[in-house]
């Protein structure tokens, strides 16, 4: 079977002669929680959102399940953007409804229910929810999905450091065993023990894929500690 | 999946649009009780509404009402339209675009489904407001003439019936074609309307930044286009039917031929940005 997600010397340049993503050739497997770690403007953003297919790359290519982006891998791919994307007027009743509409492996019963544990009410407008709230209810939604691919672009940034432990707890159980996450985030302590792979990005270059085990054996660090090193201004 | 896109984006538009809707009729209906109150039997001087006496002030009012209700439904009319643009804009291009975008559909569908529902919005509230504009013009003459609107109705069809003849056996001119050209306009007008609308908030698309202002510009400019090609088609028309003079030819075929060309016109330009979009949305998608 094929890989899951191929990267194929994949370049994004807005113009300036810099590439935000610069030549990129990576495959990912399936069953597996990956990383993708950076400093700010090292490109991971604009690689996920051409990932997502909201962003055309330069040049090179991008297959998911061996297929080009398009509709068929949307409904493969659920993603969860680093911004509020749902509309300020519509309830999280509306917004279910639409996500019944259009995913068809999107499970209106699971996210109820995590909407429930995290006490917040389906009939509320987005636009009454604080900033942390609606980063939840993004997340239920994305993971509310029993997708190929979960991309999460900052999962858990805007969230207060309980319900740190609640997303990460929510997605771990809410995704298939052959199924990836790709996340990508600062807070790598918070995610370290879930990370089955890691991929170092830098200047718009994958400067290092490999395994978190491999990572913790070789270098005799964590990889928060490792990301430091390696990224040390 | 188009069928779902069409159901959400009804549910949404149509929020606003039955809200305008409401707006529009109440203040028809106030408009049509002014009409009906013994205020307005005195400015047009009905014997049975005599005891209250006309002054300046209440002829006034009477103008200043219709002329709020006339500002009123332009208003409607262009704040549907500027609501569509912005919420294309922001389901399209903005963060919401992250969804809308992600959504297992082709882009075409997308454009499909936004177009074909602000369009039939906008002819539905269009035709809603001809409908209401009609009933109060109706209304009001039937209490200048004191006659009952049927029979308004009546009367006007076959003095218009009368002229249209007159003008047929005249000139030869009928009326067929500019009712045709007209029917057509009406019907096709919202449609190309909001093509070239959500075609040029597109193209806007092109700048690195401020696309929503460059939006608004290619939307002036777009426009200044079809004003122009308007102009020189025209031109060219008036001076081709010069040529082609006969007996029968006159103004009102010309007027009818601009019509056409204007119609033709913003047909060209929706499809061509219609089409353009689809590039775009397909092709050149690059959310900030």
């Amino acid at each position: 079977m094929s890989e899951l997600l191929e990267l194929i010397d994949l370049t994004k340049s807005y113009g300036y002669g810099i590439n935000a993503v610069d030549h990129v050739t990576v495959s990912l497997p399936r069953g597996k929680i990956i990383g993708l770690l950076g400093p700010n403007g090292s490109g991971k953003t604009t690689m996920i959102k051409m990932i997502n297919g909201i962003l055309r790359p330069t040049s090179g290519e991008i297959r998911v399940n061996g297929m080009e982006i398009g509709p068929e891998t949307k409904a493969r791919i659920s993603y969860l953007p680093d911004r509020t994307y749902l509309a300020p007027g519509d309830t999280i009743h509306t917004i279910l409804d639409y996500f019944v509409d259009f995913y068809e492996d999107f499970s209106r019963d699971k996210a109820e229910q995590m909407l429930a544990d995290l006490q917040i009410d389906p009939n509320a407008k987005m636009k009454t929810l604080s900033k942390g709230t609606k980063e939840k209810v993004q997340l239920i939604l994305v993971m509310s999905r029993q997708a190929d691919l979960y991309v999460l672009d900052e999962p858990i940034a805007g969230v207060d450091p309980a319900a740190r432990d609640y997303i990460l707890r929510t997605i771990l159980n809410n995704y298939r065993q052959d199924s990836s996450i790709l996340i990508s985030t600062h807070l790598i302590s918070d995610i370290e023990q879930v990370l089955d792979e890691v991929l170092f990005m830098r200047l718009g270059k994958v400067i290092l894929h490999t395994s978190a085990a491999a990572i913790r054996e070789q270098q005799g660090k964590s990889v928060d500690a490792y990301f430091r090193e390696v990224f040390a201004c | 999946m188009l069928g779902k896109l069409f159901k959400h984006e009804f549910r949404n538009v149509g929020r606003m649009g039955v809200l305008l809707l409401i707006v529009a009729a109440c203040v028809t209906a106030l408009g049509a009780l002014y009409l009906l109150s013994p205020l307005f039997g005195s400015i047009i001087g009905q014997r049975k509404d005599a005891s209250i006496p006309m002054s300046l002030l209440s002829v006034l009012l009477g103008l200043l009402g219709l002329l709020s209700y006339a500002v009123m439904l332009v208003g409607i009319s262009y704040g549907f339209l500027i609501w569509l643009g912005v919420r294309f804009y922001r389901s399209m291009y903005s963060d919401q675009g992250y969804l809308t975008h992600t959504l297992p559909v082709k882009p075409i569908e997308i454009l499909i489904a936004k177009t074909v529902t602000a369009g039939v919005w906008v002819l539905i509230l269009s035709l809603a407001m001809y409908a209401m504009v009609i009933f109060l013009v109706l209304l009001g003459a039937s209490r200048v003439m004191d006659v009952s609107i049927a029979e308004l109705v009546r009367s006007a069809s076959d003095t218009v019936g009368s002229i249209l003849d007159l003008i047929k056996r005249e000139t030869g001119f009928s009326f067929t074609g500019s009712a045709m050209v007209f029917l057509i306009t009406i019907l096709i007008a919202p449609f190309s309307t909001i093509c070239i609308m959500f075609g040029a908030v597109t193209l806007g698309q092109y700048s690195w930044k401020n696309k929503g202002l460059m939006g608004i510009i290619a939307y002036i400019g777009v426009r200044m286009a079809m004003n122009i090609a308007s102009g020189i088609l025209g031109v060219g028309m008036t001076m081709f039917q010069f040529s082609q003079i006969t007996e029968s030819s006159n103004s009102l075929i010309m007027a009818n031929g601009k019509n056409l060309i204007s119609l033709l016109i913003n047909l060209f330009f929706a499809v061509v940005l219609f089409c353009w979009s689809i590039h775009v949305v397909q092709n050149r998608l690059n959310l900030e």
